[in-house]
C-alpha cells in the first residue's frame, strides 16, 4: 500500500517529539514552527487576544516540556497540543474575566463546548495536512486559497518559475492532496478508529 | 451539470464562479456540502497560516527549553539571607506583605509579596548584581500546579513584577548572566510562618 502523505507527518512528529525529549533545542524550535501557528490559532478561538494567544503558547510550551516524554503517541502530537491550547486559553479567559470588568471589546469565546472541541481538533487536522503537502503545493494552496488577497495564477507562475497554463493541473493535485489528507486524518482520529 | 471540482468549489465558496455553476451548487446538496466543507477547512487553514511565530516567541520558546528542558544547566539554589519581614499593610484582610532576601553567587535577590485586592498577590522581584553585571531583559519563570508558566523580564532596574497571583507556593526560577538561579519555594499568601 502506498504510503499516505500525513503519515510522514506523523514520523516526523516523532522524531521531533524524541528529539525534545533528548534535549535536542533543534527538535524543540521545529516542534514550534510546525505547531505554534496553530495553538496561537487555538487560543484566538477560544476567545484570547493576540497577546494572550502568545501567553498561551508559552503556557503550553511549558506543559510540553513535562507531557511529552508521556505521550503515548506521539503521532497525535498536534491534536494533543491543540487541546491543550484550548484548556489554557480558557483558564487565560477565565482569569482575565475575574480580574477585570468585562471589555466589550474583547473576544467571547464560542459558546458551545462540543464546537470548540470539533474545531480545536479540526485545526490539529488542517495543520497536519498542510504539513503533509510538499513545499510547491503549500505555497501554491496559501498563495491561492489563504492568502488575502489570493494571487493571481500570473503572480504564482511567475514565483514558481512555472508557465501560467500548468497552474492550473498542479493547482488540481495539490488540492486533490490536501482533500486527501484532511479526509484521511480526520477518520484517523475519529472515535473507534 | 457534471459534479464541481474542488477549485470551482471554493470560487463559488468565494462568490465567485458562473451563474450555471451557482444554478448547480443550489440544486446539487453533494456539491453544496462540499463547498460548505471547504468554506470551513480554508478559514481553518487561514487561521493558523495567520498566526506565525515572531521573534519574540522563537527566543521565549529557546529560554524555556534552556531553563526547564532536559539538558538544563545545572544552577545555583538561592540561599535565604534574611528572614521575611512583615511590613505593615491592610489589605481587604490581608495582614502583612513580606520581603524575602536571597543570596545566590555573586547575586542578591529580593522578593516581596503584597497583598492585591481580590484575595490575589502582587509579586515583585529584585536582582541586585554587586559585580555590575547587566541583568536587563534577564527572564524570571514562576510555576505552581495552578499557574503552569509565568514569564517575566527584568527591567532596566532588575526589577520584575507579576499582578495578581493567586496563593500559593510557586517554584521561581531566574535565568542571569552568570547562569539559572532557583529559589527555595515561595510562599505566596496563605502562610504565616516566617
Amino acid at each position: 500500500m502506498a504510503t499516505r502523505d500525513w503519515e510522514s507527518v506523523n514520523r516526523r512528529d516523532r522524531k521531533v517529539v524524541a528529539g525534545c525529549l533528548s534535549g535536542d533545542e533543534a527538535a524543540w524550535m521545529e516542534l514550534w514552527e510546525r505547531y505554534g501557528p496553530m495553538v496561537k490559532a487555538v487560543a484566538r478561538r477560544a476567545g484570547c487576544t493576540a497577546d494572550e494567544a502568545d501567553d498561551v503558547l508559552q503556557r503550553v510550551a511549558l506543559v510540553a516540556l513535562e507531557g511529552l516524554g508521556g505521550l503515548r503517541d506521539p503521532g497525535r502530537l498536534a491534536g494533543w497540543l491543540a487541546g491543550v491550547a484550548r484548556f489554557q486559553a480558557l483558564a487565560l479567559v477565565r482569569e482575565r474575566r475575574r480580574s477585570s470588568e468585562l471589555d466589550p471589546a474583547m473576544p467571547a469565546p464560542p459558546e458551545r463546548l462540543h464546537e470548540r472541541l470539533e474545531a480545536e481538533q479540526e485545526l490539529a487536522i488542517l495543520r497536519k495536512a498542510m504539513l503533509a503537502l510538499d513545499e510547491r503545493c503549500r505555497r501554491i494552496v496559501r498563495a491561492l486559497y489563504l492568502d488575502d488577497p489570493p494571487a493571481s495564477y500570473r503572480d504564482v507562475a511567475e514565483r514558481e518559475g512555472l508557465s501560467a497554463t500548468s497552474i492550473g493541473p498542479i493547482r488540481g493535485r495539490c488540492l486533490a492532496r490536501l482533500k486527501k489528507a484532511i479526509v484521511e486524518l480526520s477518520r484517523s482520529v475519529s472515535p473507534g478508529h | 451539470m457534471k459534479h464541481l471540482d474542488d477549485h470551482r468549489l471554493i470560487e463559488l465558496a468565494r462568490g465567485e464562479g458562473t451563474g450555471a455553476e451557482r444554478e448547480h451548487l443550489r440544486s446539487c446538496r453533494r456539491c453544496r456540502e462540499a463547498a460548505q466543507e471547504w468554506t470551513r477547512w480554508l478559514a481553518g487553514m487561514a487561521a493558523v497560516e495567520g498566526e506565525a511565530l515572531t521573534d519574540a516567541d522563537r527566543h521565549n520558546l529557546r529560554t524555556l527549553f534552556s531553563v526547564l528542558g532536559p539538558k538544563r544547566r545545572k544552577g545555583l539554589v538561592a540561599r535565604l539571607m534574611r528572614p521575611a519581614r512583615e511590613l505593615a499593610t491592610a489589605v481587604r484582610g490581608a495582614a502583612t506583605a513580606r520581603i524575602d532576601e536571597y543570596e545566590a553567587g555573586a547575586y542578591r535577590l529580593a522578593v516581596e509579596v503584597r497583598p492585591a485586592a481580590g484575595g490575589r498577590f502582587d509579586l515583585h522581584l529584585a536582582v541586585l548584581a554587586p559585580g555590575g553585571e547587566d541583568v536587563t531583559g534577564s527572564r524570571i519563570v514562576l510555576r505552581s500546579p495552578e499557574v503552569p508558566g509565568l514569564i517575566l523580564r527584568l527591567d532596566g532596574s532588575g526589577e520584575a513584577h507579576a499582578a495578581g497571583l493567586e496563593p500559593g507556593r510557586y517554584e521561581v526560577a531566574c535565568w542571569l548572566p552568570g547562569g539559572r538561579v532557583e529559589l527555595p519555594t515561595v510562599e505566596v499568601g496563605g502562610t504565616d510562618e516566617p
